[in-house]
């Protein structure tokens, strides 16, 4: 018998708690389960889908990572203080964070959480969605969560603790 | 409450007149919801609706459609920015395009309450927001209050 060892968040973990103690197992077993399910039935998980949500969660490389946080902080610095989210999105630092591109999604999901404000717009420039429904419209917390939710329904793995 | 020396230095005119800070951080609202009493949502006539912006008034970053947005809450346009008996004034500061950049309210003490961006709510003179970063007044509105 081999272990392997895999990394959860605490909601994560919680579901799978829950869908445990539902199903009267103990979540080892609820994870066995899945496992043999898909190696069954492995067709039920298409290549492509499968691609496409590893493609959404592969590692950013640091120094994408690291340019992101400095060009952020040079438009935080700038544009602080200014009334309009169209002037914010129009600073250089914000359209060449824009420019890097769907690989960086995961990452403003995840920072969406400690500002909500920041990012809704070059996640909309980025993607070409937009998940807000009318009744959120400039609700910004709300609009934030509404662009998690899209995250996940995605297959984006965000970050909880950012 | 207190002053801020980082203000200061992005808008100059702030140190030569009268303001304090009147309110916490907020990225919930902006200057224009703050200008139209609100404080839970952000106005910004983006096209793809994912700000708040009056139905029916263009989304575009003009002074007619910002003068139309307050209009839809009573709002016309007015000559004068002094304080008068009966009428609450919001102030509409333009860049040297004429594009909008900033909105204040007048408060019943004559002076004015402005939003600055996701920072805090500040209580100041017309002028001490005139600069490079708002621009000038381009446009006073009233609207009768009881």
């Amino acid at each position: 018998m081999n272990t392997i060892a895999i990394a959860l968040s605490d909601e994560r973990l919680l579901k799978l708690q829950k869908l445990a103690n539902d199903l009267n197992v103990s979540i080892e077993e609820l994870v066995l389960i899945g496992i043999e399910n898909l190696l069954a039935q492995p067709e039920s998980l298409s290549p492509y889908t499968a691609q496409d949500i590893l493609n959404k969660n592969a590692k950013i490389p640091p120094e994408i990572v690291d340019k992101f946080y400095a060009l952020a902080s040079d438009w935080e610095k700038d544009v602080a203080g200014l009334s309009s989210t169209a002037q914010m999105s129009q600073h250089p630092a914000y359209q060449e964070i824009i420019s890097m591109g769907t690989h960086i999604v995961p990452l403003l999901l995840s920072e969406l959480k400690r500002n909500p404000l920041y990012w809704l717009s070059a996640l909309s420039a980025i993607t070409g969605e937009n998940p807000i429904k009318p009744e959120q419209r400039g609700r910004v917390k709300q609009m934030a969560s509404a662009w998690i939710d899209w995250g996940r329904n995605q297959g984006y793995a965000i970050e909880e603790n950012v | 409450m207190y002053r801020r020396p980082e203000f200061e230095i992005k808008w100059p005119s702030l140190s030569r007149t009268d303001y304090q800070v009147t309110s916490p951080k907020s990225q919930e609202y902006n200057c224009f919801a703050w200008a139209a009493e609100e404080d839970d949502r952000w106005w910004q006539p983006i096209p793809g609706e994912q700000f708040y912006w009056p139905d029916g008034v263009p989304q575009e970053e003009t002074i007619e459609a910002y003068i139309q947005a307050y209009q839809t809450l009573g709002y016309e346009i007015c000559l004068g920015e002094g304080l008068e008996v009966g009428y609450q004034k919001i102030a509409i500061y333009v860049d040297s395009s004429g594009i909008p950049t900033h909105a204040a309210r007048q408060l019943a003490n004559g002076k004015w309450t402005s939003k600055l961006g996701w920072l805090e709510d500040i209580e100041h003179e017309l002028d001490g927001l005139v600069g490079d970063r708002y621009g000038v007044v381009g446009q006073i509105l009233k609207r009768a209050v009881n």
